[in-house]
């Protein structure tokens, strides 16, 4: 094969490797729903070890105080990991 | 006074080390701010840890283009510059090159004074219009970018991959996921063909040719057209803006570097106007400054005149460097050089964003040597950002 071919296939196999990891990311927060406040822009969900969950208002959000959920997404650079930037909200009891 | 005098210098300082630094980003330069500034501010005031960020920003805008441009190791802001600027490297016109995105960003500073009225008139307005329409811009920057390419095709799949490879990249857990993506797509990809080509700089000229204004006029006004909606667009920065801008005027090599420095510094004080205006952090800088203060007007005012002031006196910093190291250059072995740049990176790239970090740049540097062997252009790599903006931008 040659080299050109060869780099592009073990770019694609690498990128493919890299997107199979995501399947594996740990979730950045985890627990109880204590709150859930919202406005024209975001919904805050507060959980009971003091973390907010920020997200965008752009999918329906069908979640309820008391629910148990895994978060993944990114904390905000300078809060201490206690505000986080959902991407991805699993709920557990729902 | 004597605070502000010091906050400056040391600023000036970090940004000469964090600038000469391959792959030392100022947005994860603002990170590291930004997790030490609540210790910081047991002693100094938010005000002067305002004008340390922005003596630093500043002054790393200016720095940042000498590894660019010597070592090939570019950051977000100048990866697309390393091409053009290593080809004027080979020339002998590695000062030159310098000179022209050191010129670049003072024309930035200067036109960023007139885009901050047009700012303050129009941006809160329609701002919510440009959001709601953020994935038809993208979508349309996209086919814009692929739509110049001579083979579409390869460019297209090209485009995809690096869309995968970004992706991957911005949702695993990984730390600084922009430092191995960028390094290995632009910076050490660069690299490894310099040494399979045994490059050898040439003796570098120290002679500047003066530059008409005819050749200012076509990248400043690309520049103008292009940055302020890159400036407060989430997912556009410098890099896509340059993209378009060369494709709204016809830029020569040498316009090309000029449209990167301006587009730089043009961005970075827009997004200050941004945080003042809407309240919204679009660079590392600015979300650092915003966790520590609520820029005022007066704030805003401050700031232009150090990005004047600091602006002048880095920029003539950075051609008596530039000139230091345009004369040592072609005096040491450059393979050794590049060799050392990517070890270098690599071990940033190792230690700051773990080994999923290292496989995103074992990735991202294959598929940015396989872009070089195809003959693509580098820019439709950019692709690794576009992509994952549109699917968060996906109206669905």
């Amino acid at each position: 094969m040659k080299l050109d071919k060869l780099l592009l296939f073990f770019s694609l196999f690498f990128t493919l490797l890299l997107l199979f990891l995501i399947n594996f990311e740990k979730p950045i927060a985890e627990g109880k729903i204590t709150r859930i406040s919202s406005d024209k822009e975001s919904t805050k969900i507060f959980l009971e070890d003091a973390s907010l969950i920020w997200l965008k208002n752009r999918t329906k959000l069908e979640l309820k105080i008391g629910n148990q959920i895994k978060v993944y997404g990114k904390p905000a650079e300078n809060t201490n990991n206690t505000l986080i930037f959902a991407e991805k909200i699993t709920c557990l009891n729902c | 006074m004597i605070e502000i005098i010091v906050a400056c210098l040391l600023g000036i300082f970090f940004g000469i080390v964090c600038g000469l630094i391959p792959g030392l980003h100022t947005n994860l330069v603002s990170s590291i701010l930004v997790a030490i500034l609540p210790i910081a501010l047991n002693y100094i005031s938010p005000f002067i840890a305002m004008i340390f960020i922005i003596c630093l920003t500043i002054t790393n805008i200016f720095f940042e283009f000498i590894p660019a441009i010597y070592l090939g190791a570019p950051e977000e802001d100048t990866n697309l510059s390393v091409m053009p600027g290593h080809e004027l490297l080979l020339q002998g016109k590695g000062h030159e090159a310098v000179y022209l995105m050191s010129t670049g960003a003072k024309l930035g500073i200067f036109a960023s004074f007139v885009m901050t009225f047009i700012f303050i008139l129009f941006l809160k307005t329609t701002y919510p219009f440009f959001e709601r329409m953020m994935f038809w811009i993208l979508t349309w920057i996209c086919i814009f970018i692929i739509a110049g390419e001579k083979n579409k095709m390869i460019s297209i799949i090209f485009f995809i991959l690096s869309g995968f490879i970004g992706i991957g990249a911005l949702n695993n857990q990984i730390n600084q996921p922009l430092l191995p993506l960028l390094t290995g797509l632009f910076g050490i990809s660069g690299l490894i063909e310099s040494i399979n080509q045994k490059t050898k700089i040439p003796n570098q000229n120290l002679k500047l040719t003066k530059i008409s204004f005819d050749k200012i006029k076509a990248p400043l006004i690309a520049s103008l057209a292009v940055s302020p909606l890159c400036s407060f667009l989430p997912g556009l920065g410098s890099s896509q803006a340059t993209i378009i801008g060369t494709k709204i005027k016809k830029l020569d090599r040498k316009q090309f570097l000029i449209l990167n420095g301006t587009i730089n510094s043009l961005i970075m004080y827009l997004s200050f106007v941004t945080l003042y205006l809407i309240e919204r952090s679009r660079t590392g800088s600015a979300a650092a400054i915003s966790s520590i203060i609520t820029i005022s007007f007066k704030d805003l005012l401050i700031i232009f005149c150090l990005f004047v002031l600091i602006g002048l006196t880095t920029s003539k910093l950075t051609l008596k460097t530039s000139s230091f190291i345009a004369n040592k250059i072609n005096k040491v072995n450059y393979s050794k050089i590049s060799i050392g740049v990517i070890t270098f990176l690599t071990v940033m790239s190792i230690i700051i964003s773990g080994t999923t970090g290292f496989l995103v740049l074992i990735s991202s540097t294959l598929l940015g040597l396989a872009c070089q062997k195809y003959n693509v252009r580098k820019g439709i790599l950019m692709g690794c950002l576009l992509i994952p903006t549109l699917l968060i931008y996906l109206p669905l």
